[in-house]
């Protein structure tokens, strides 16, 4: 006791004034906003300093694990890149090397006339060709027509023009879907014999029987049906699932092995 | 209560009262020099009696400084310089004490220990607050150009009043 009053006695007149400043300090970085300003920004430039420094040091420790994980996750990416047949990102349907997906977007437009196109922003320089089909997330869009060098080109599917080759997917009976130019949302597919076991609501698909479409793209819903008169087809009426009043992206497909087909089939003839 | 502690107190209320109410509200610039701020309450500290304990003179010293803090809404700023050169007066007066030493009881004031002596002593003790106080203020030595041409130009307009008051008033104690 008697030292720690001899100490005080000692060193009182530096603990009053270092405990005097402590306390003005305290004040002055509360109560003063440059003041505190500065103190917040330097704490922080210290204190983040330090941190940086031991984020350095915990990542350097923590490489091993890191590398691990990399090499896993990498011989995961090499496993899917097998599945999926080496194709890029760009391919959404098809897992088939046959047919490879240009991405594009509707440049512009048209669903109100009876023959309508739309126009891609994608051309020769993109290995556009003519024949092509046009698809979206939803369904088929059209084909091309022509192209030049930076755009091209499509029959929609709202041209009287158009015949697709399309396939009940039920029953796999298969016929020619044709637009009769009146409604933007409906199609009509001909060529069903009546004695076919259909029913609204069946699922109308690509047939995969021309060299422009893969197999199984979907087209549409059956809607409704009868019997063709003086015919024994059935008249079926077809709701599209892609809204062709409304593209904005879409993918152009390309049949790689279209040349080869098409060779085999004029050596044949 | 003797005369000493009596007209200490009226000292402290008079500077306080000078240093808000008037020296506060005078801006001195030129052009865009606008570095001179006069602070003579200093002269507090600067005169307290020789005989006053030292740790008694740091408290009391910071609570003239808050006291000028709450009127320059500067909480702290003006405080932690008089806490300073509050500690530091007892170094700086054995730095210079003359070589009879001090008798015990009395305000180092130029009556009591002559002018020779007073100039040095309140010049550093005033200097070294002016330092103080304006690193505080400014609280970073980013604005170190700042910080010296405020301790230059207000000391030396602040020193010059100090000088003018020991002139005109003998204080004894």
């Amino acid at each position: 006791m008697r030292n720690l009053i001899a100490l005080l006695i000692r060193f009182g007149s530096l603990i009053t004034f270092v405990v005097l400043e402590f306390i003005c300090f305290a004040f002055i970085v509360n109560f003063n906003t440059s003041q505190k300003d500065i103190w917040v920004n330097s704490s922080n430039l210290f204190s983040g300093t330090i941190l940086e420094k031991k984020n350095a040091v915990s990542t350097f420790l923590k490489l091993d694990d890191v590398n691990k994980n990399l090499q896993e996750e990498n011989a995961r990416l090499k496993e899917s890149l097998l599945l999926a047949n080496g194709y890029s990102a760009e391919i959404m349907v098809d897992t088939n090397l046959q047919y490879k997906h240009i991405p594009a977007s509707i440049f512009s437009q048209e669903y109100r006339l009876r023959n309508n196109h739309l126009t891609i922003n994608k051309g020769r320089r993109d290995n556009v060709k003519k024949d092509m089909g046009v698809i979206n997330e939803d369904g088929i869009v059209g084909i091309i027509k022509s192209t030049s060098a930076k755009y091209s080109l499509a029959i929609s599917l709202l041209n009287t023009q158009t015949r697709i080759s399309a396939r009940i997917k039920s029953s796999n009976y298969f016929g020619n879907l044709l637009w009769e130019g009146r409604d933007p949302y409906m199609m009509t597919l001909e060529s069903i014999p009546r004695y076919a076991e259909i029913k609204v609501g069946d699922t109308i698909v690509t047939s995969g029987y021309s060299t422009i479409f893969p197999r199984d793209l979907d087209i549409g819903v059956i809607e409704s049906f009868e019997l063709k008169k003086g015919t024994s087809n059935l008249n079926i009426e077809v709701r599209l699932t892609a809204d062709l009043t409304n593209l904005s992206s879409v993918y152009i497909i390309e049949n790689k092995d279209k040349e080869e087909i098409k060779a085999l089939e004029e050596e044949n003839e | 209560m003797n005369k000493a502690v009596i007209s200490n107190i009226w000292r402290t209320v008079l500077f306080i009262a000078l240093q808000v109410l008037v020296l506060m509200s005078v801006k001195i610039s030129f052009g865009s020099f606008d570095y001179i701020h006069i602070i003579v309450y200093p002269i507090i500290i600067i005169l307290f009696p020789l005989n006053v304990p030292r740790p008694l003179l740091i408290l009391m010293s910071f609570f003239v400084g808050m006291s000028v803090d709450i009127f320059y809404s500067s909480v702290g700023v003006h405080a932690s310089a008089c806490v300073f050169i509050a500690y530091i007066r007892d170094y700086v007066l054995k730095y210079l004490e003359p070589h009879g030493g001090y008798s015990i009881d009395i305000s180092p004031s130029s009556h009591n220990l002559g002018f020779q002596w007073f100039l040095p002593y309140s010049c550093f003790m005033l200097f070294v607050f002016m330092l103080f106080y304006f690193s505080v203020e400014a609280f970073s030595f980013v604005f170190i150009f700042e910080i010296i041409m405020n301790t230059i130009a207000s000391f030396i307009f602040s020193i010059i009043f100090i000088l003018i008051h020991q002139f005109i008033f003998n204080t004894t104690v």
